[in-house]
């Protein structure tokens, strides 16, 4: 990502964009944060019911987090839970990779698909920045628009390390944690949508 | 895969620029739900409005509660000022309290755990 995104980033933004301060978001509130699962998960499995497992899952980890009172559960959910199914994944999806099935040249397609994913999707958030300043009174740093990438929080890191170095003033980590967390909700619910509506199996 | 995405390069390219543009539509619905969050608070306060009045009611009827107690079992050696201090630190900290008890920590590193004891044995019931 530290590689891929900066050439990128640089080359769809002008020096004077990519040092657009923003001024600090308004405070959210706890009633807020505790609403905020509840209400996504609520209208997510009332109007897209096959992504309901997925999201209801992603919304009760930010509850557990967020509600205050259940800190064990939290750090269970955060830490060893999901460490185990980090290593479970892990050797399950390695264990496929037999050699004559990964070893081939559309493994290497793959990856390089995903390599101009990645910089589609970067040059698209930056784009879609620069559109939305010709219709906002407040200007957006357009690099924030390449953290839409659902890498958290490496993509909104590289957003903030490229702001930083072309105006040390510009602190833009929270500001692009938004659209690096908007990229994940937004991929999992369209992902799953579009899974279980196409029926790709 | 379906009749209408073949399994092939194509397919997957398609699937993609479908996810791409679904996904403008999914988070756009998500900034549309999150611009109402704002009313969440204003709602917020319109609820716990009577509480607080009531509360604040109370509160301006009853005696000052950071009082230092009158008599501080183990704490005749601590200057009234530091008495006082300490009740307004935790008035500030905690709001209405009644403090049970103050005296020199001369228990070790574990503060948390002898004011604990402490708490309990306040309450300890009496053999009768």
């Amino acid at each position: 990502m530290p590689m891929i995104q900066p050439p990128v980033m640089k080359l769809l933004t002008t020096k004077e964009e990519r040092q657009i301060g923003m001024a600090q978001s308004r405070k959210v509130t706890k009633l807020e944060k505790i609403a905020f699962p509840v209400v996504i998960a609520i209208i997510v499995n009332l109007f897209f019911p096959p992504v309901a497992p997925l999201i209801t899952m992603l919304m009760l980890g930010n509850l557990l987090k967020e509600c205050g009172v259940t800190d064990r559960l939290s750090k269970t959910a955060a830490g060893g839970l999901m460490n185990v199914i980090i290593m479970i994944l892990t050797v399950a999806i390695g264990s496929t990779m037999a050699a004559d099935k990964f070893l081939t040249w559309q493994t290497i397609e793959i990856v390089v698909l995903g390599l101009i994913a990645f910089m589609v999707g970067t040059g698209s958030g930056v784009i879609t920045a620069k559109i939305m300043n010709l219709f906002l009174k407040t200007k957006i740093n357009p690099l924030i628009g390449s953290a839409g990438i659902a890498s958290v929080p490496i993509a909104a890191r590289v957003s903030h390390i490229v702001a930083y170095k072309e105006n040390p003033n510009n602190l833009l980590i929270y500001h692009a944690m938004g659209p690096n967390l908007a990229g994940v909700f937004g991929t999992a619910i369209s992902g799953g949508i579009m899974l279980a509506l196409i029926g790709v199996s | 895969m379906n009749a209408f995405i073949p399994d092939t390069m194509q397919g997957a390219l398609l699937l993609s620029a479908i996810d791409f543009f679904l996904s403008f539509f999914v988070i756009s619905f998500i900034g549309v739900v999150l611009a109402g969050f704002p009313l969440l608070n204003r709602i917020g306060a319109w609820v716990t409005k009577p509480s607080k009045a009531k509360a604040a009611a109370s509160k301006a009827s009853e005696k000052p509660a950071a009082q230092p107690p009158a008599s501080v079992p183990g704490g005749d050696d601590i200057p009234p000022d530091d008495l006082a201090v300490i009740a307004a630190v935790v008035a500030a900290m905690i709001g209405d309290h009644r403090i049970l008890h103050i005296e020199r920590q001369a228990r070790g590193a574990e503060w948390s755990s002898a004011g604990r004891m402490a708490q309990h044995h306040s309450h300890t019931p009496r053999d009768r």
